[in-house]
């Protein structure tokens, strides 16, 4: 099986979340790590939009680049958001 | 540079101004913002703001110069005063994504270190994170004790900071983080989840390297209880690896920690089932016993609400179904409703999956539901469609018809040039492996090419159909398809159709005079390659009142494969001269020669010299000539080719025997090649071989010679002398020449040579090797631009005197002779009555080294020019050789 990558989506309200992973990863570990950590942030301050994450986009930083570590140690990420 | 965000407006913003902080963001304007960093009154918003922006740039990336990282650096050190512990935290990423340099680090340490025994458990957390990131090892050992404690604190989120440091110092200092086990190995028994995962990483990786200890490892935590779902789906990939290098199962025995993958498909945390499940796919020789647990937790996926679990069953059954299509048939049902899952990534991947465990029966319900997905997928995911459609056809060969439709459905739709070549490369196939689907397939391509833009699939399918066509049932229905090619096409595919038109009346006596009424027709073409295969065809098939022979010839040629190489055919066809004698095609060579070759001629005229080497640019090694030589095995192991010269004449015109040379410059080799012919039609040489005398070539040695074995009439051939020197080493010298060869009488009537020859000798001409050959001539578009960027460092200047020249251009012809580079733009020509010239030179020196040249002539007295010398290499010793190489020419 050739080496490739796939990309998985997540789409909450006006939050879209393009993440790419290795063949061998695991995607319910990528999406839950990525994504899930965010929108629950924004659930918190009561608003699922773009406005409210950008806002915020300190806070978001730095879960992603702690959060680099934690996904770091066992997975290959890429990400970008928006 | 980022990229300003599109501001669109909606409905429900209208009373709001739609706010992006990244809205035309630009490095300069974010680093002025930075100044905000020194405000004796901190705005800790503001800050956390520009820090953020000045992240975005970096994660974007855009970077930092030297200055500018200093200075960012500085001012966020200032920001440690600050209380808000969003500040704070930001200030840890920024230092930790700047990496300052050794000088640097010195002012942040103490810092660092004293957040490092903060009582606030977020400062202690990244402090270790950073201060890990940018220590070096001497620091390390002063920190070593507080990170062991951090390692077992209390706080998980100290404690998880401390095991990711270790992650990352493993890399850079593994003899500190290897003294932190005992430690480690109590934070892997730890009740917080997140510790438990980092630490069962980091313990893991400190014993990568001993089985055993991994092997314990692994026995230990299978046992026990690991809360983590994070270290659960580590500990499956472990085992995984554990049960890979197990010699256990050779022996045929139970797979060891079978029981515990297993076990985790019964696991509350989806990711874990996931991972077991793929663990277990993967193992090697896996059963379909084992297998089966596996395969029932991905099918109840199939079915979950959530694309994400959907999407990973279906991505896992689509290769057990490569290696294990049995076991997967359970899921068909499930499969099948996922064709029209609006993801379409797993709709994909279902079918495709379906396509390799479907059974017979269910092979048309299939079709069914394909028709209507394929219009909603893009071109790369139809090829994959139809490549898994080929392969079930050659499973269910009985199922051609059905499968043949949907081919030649999708065929008509629209599509880019692979998609069609991948739907006719497979209507092929089956049209080859199944006989009794040659006669629709035939038809379907027959309709393709009816409306078909793609030359090279015309032309494609009339060759087929010139092949298959023929043994068909009826062949005549398909001459109305073939001849509508030569009506409404373009040349090429009018000729390929001529072609294929003769090949059904070579094999259809019956079809034979409708053919030529067509093949006349033909004549009127006007391409001259359709007219000249009408022509061919029709001699050749007019040819049934001869013997039978002459059939089987005829089908041979239209059959058969064309074996003579074109360069071959091209070479003797230019040296027959027309006499009462026909050319004669079986007298070409079948043997490849790919080096060029002097040609002589037997006539009265003149021929033409060789080119001169100052005549056009060579830019690069000829590579037909590094093709022959590295067949050779004797000059294979000489390395790469660096040069190869012009051919230089050993012989004058119009002799007996024509020789020349080609000088081929390696690193440590030469190798003469002399290109012989032999112009005497009365004799035939054999064991042709020269005789060098490097007598007055001292730095050279001979090291192995190639004799040509027979040389016959005007017929060039080849023999070999290779030289050693020493690398690196501008070796030079004359070379005296001797053709040896034994000679044998020819009989002109019957064209036999004599069994027994005589040993006979030629002299040649010397031949030189001079610095010249060491340089290849490669030009440069833009000589001032590679002059300027050229270290300055490298240049050499210097003065000569040439002496009485019979004029300015004679002497810039000559020291260009001598130094053997390319002159640019057009400086190697000298105006008449000039008094002074520039001349721009540039070259590849042995070893790569790239050589630029700046000639100053100037007319220093009557007749007596002077010289400036100015070169640039890569390489000052090259530029010094240069010069020694004028001094000394």
């Amino acid at each position: 099986w050739p080496y490739a990558y796939f990309v998985i989506y997540k789409f909450v309200q006006e939050l879209h979340f393009c993440i790419t992973a290795g063949d061998g990863d695991n995607e319910v570990i990528i999406l839950q790590g990525s994504s899930d950590s965010v929108v629950q942030f924004t659930v918190l301050l009561g608003d699922v939009e773009k406005t409210a994450a950008l806002k915020n986009l300190d806070m978001i930083l730095l879960s992603y680049m702690v959060g680099k570590y934690f996904l770091w140690s066992m997975l290959r990420l890429h990400h970008r958001f928006f | 540079m980022a990229q300003p965000l599109v501001v669109k407006k909606d409905d429900d913003l209208d009373e709001e101004e739609y706010y992006s902080p990244f809205l035309g963001i630009e490095k300069g304007a974010v680093l002025q913002e930075a100044r905000v960093f020194h405000d004796p009154q901190l705005d800790a918003r503001r800050c956390c703001q520009v820090i953020t922006k000045l992240l975005y740039l970096l994660n974007q990336g855009d970077t930092f110069t030297k200055v500018e990282a200093t200075e960012v650096f500085f001012a966020t050190t200032k920001l440690f005063q600050s209380k808000d512990a969003g500040l704070r935290r930001m200030v840890y990423l920024m230092i930790k994504e700047l990496s300052p340099s050794a000088d640097e680090v010195i002012i942040v340490t103490s810092s660092l270190m004293k957040d490092m025994n903060s009582k606030t458990d977020m400062y202690r957390a990244n402090a270790i994170r950073v201060l890990c990131r940018i220590i070096d090892s001497t620091l390390l050992t002063q920190i070593e004790r507080y990170l062991k404690q951090a390692i077992v604190d209390k706080n998980p989120v100290v404690a998880s900071a401390a095991l990711v440091s270790g992650i990352y110092l493993l890399q850079t200092s593994p003899e500190v983080v290897k003294r932190w086990s005992n430690e480690v190995q109590e934070a892997v028994q730890s009740r917080a989840a997140l510790v438990q995962f980092h630490a069962l990483a980091l313990l893991h990786q400190i014993r990568q390297n001993d089985r055993l200890a991994v092997s314990k490892l692994v026995t230990s935590l299978t046992r026990g209880s690991v809360r983590s779902p994070l270290a659960q789906c580590l500990l499956i990939r472990y085992t995984s690896q554990v049960i890979r290098e197990s010699s256990m199962n050779s022996q045929g025995g139970d797979r060891p920690f079978f029981d515990f993958l297993e076990s985790c498909l019964r696991n509350k945390a989806e990711m874990v089932i996931l991972e077991a499940a793929r663990a277990i796919t993967e193992l090697n020789g896996v059963t379909s016993r084992e297998l089966t647990p596996a395969i029932t937790v991905l099918q109840l996926f199939l079915s979950s609400s959530k694309p994400v679990l959907r999407f990973a069953a279906v991505r896992t059954l689509n290769k057990v179904a490569s290696t294990h299509p049995l076991a997967v048939t359970n899921c068909n049902i499930d499969m099948e409703s996922l064709i029209s899952d609006q993801n379409r990534s797993i709709a994909t991947l279902a079918i495709t999956t379906l396509l390799k465990t479907g059974n017979e029966s269910s092979v048309d319900r299939l079709m069914k539901q394909m028709t209507n997905f394929m219009s909603d997928i893009a071109d790369e995911f139809k090829i994959v469609v139809v490549e898994a459609i080929r392969s079930l056809c050659l499973k269910f060969p009985l199922k051609y018809r059905s499968l043949m439709n949907f081919l030649s459905n999708i065929l008509r739709e629209e599509g880019g040039f692979e998609y069609k070549k991948a739907i006719v490369d497979s209507i092929i196939i089956l049209i080859r492996d199944i006989p009794d689907a040659k006669e629709s397939g035939l038809f379907h391509l027959c309709e393709f090419i009816e409306d078909c833009e793609f030359t090279y699939m015309s032309t494609q399918i009339l060759h087929f159909l010139g092949n298959e066509g023929p043994k068909t049932s009826d062949p005549s229905k398909y001459i109305r398809y073939i001849y509508n090619r030569v009506i409404l096409e373009n040349a090429t595919v009018r000729a390929s159709a001529v072609s294929t038109l003769a090949k059904f009346g070579a094999l259809v006596d019956s079809l034979k005079p409708r053919i030529f009424v067509l093949l006349r027709r033909c004549l009127f073409d006007g391409d001259d390659e359709v007219r000249d295969r009408a022509t061919l065809y029709l001699k050749l098939l007019g040819g049934e009142a001869t013997v039978g022979e002459t059939e089987k010839d005829v089908n041979e040629f239209l059959f058969g494969s064309f074996d003579i190489p074109l360069v071959n055919l091209e070479t003797s066809l230019q040296n027959y001269e027309p006499s009462e004698a026909p050319f004669d095609i079986s007298s070409v060579s079948l043997e490849t020669k790919s080096q060029p070759l002097a040609e002589k001629k037997t006539t009265g005229k003149k021929p033409t010299g060789p080119a001169s080497a100052l005549s056009g640019p060579v830019p690069t090694v000829d590579a037909s000539y590094e093709k022959l030589l590295s067949s050779i095995p004797e000059f294979a192991g000489f390395g790469k080719l660096f040069k190869s010269s012009a051919p230089v004449e050993l012989t004058e015109a119009e002799t007996e025997y024509s020789v020349n040379v080609v000088k081929h410059i390696y690193d440590g080799h030469v190798v003469l090649q002399y290109n012989c012919t032999n112009t005497i039609p009365e004799q035939l040489l054999e064991e042709v071989v020269v005789f060098v005398d490097a007598s007055e070539a001292d730095e050279f040695s001979e090291v192995a010679t190639k004799s040509l074995r027979s040389l016959p009439y005007d017929s060039p051939g080849q023999t070999f002398v290779a030289f050693e020197k020493l690398e690196g080493v501008l070796a030079t010298g004359k070379f005296s020449n001797i053709l040896k060869f034994i000679v044998k009488e020819v009989d002109p009537s019957t064209g036999e040579a004599d069994d027994d020859g005589v040993e006979d000798e030629y002299q040649l001409e010397d031949l030189e090797i001079t610095s010249a050959d060491y340089m290849l001539k490669v030009g440069v578009s833009n000589f001032r631009n590679a002059w300027e960027s050229m270290d300055p460092e490298s240049e050499r200047v210097d003065e000569y005197g040439l002496g009485a020249r019979e004029s300015l251009a004679e002497a810039v012809s000559a020291v260009i002779g001598i130094l053997g580079m390319q002159p640019c733009e057009g400086t190697d020509v000298v105006p008449s009555n000039s008094r002074s010239h520039t001349c721009l030179l540039s070259g590849v020196f042995i070893g790569n080294v790239k050589v630029l040249v700046r000639l100053s002539f100037g007319l220093s007295g009557p007749k007596e020019v002077a010289m400036k010398l100015a070169v640039r290499s890569d390489d000052p010793e090259i530029s010094d050789k240069i010069h020694e190489i004028v001094a000394n020419g």
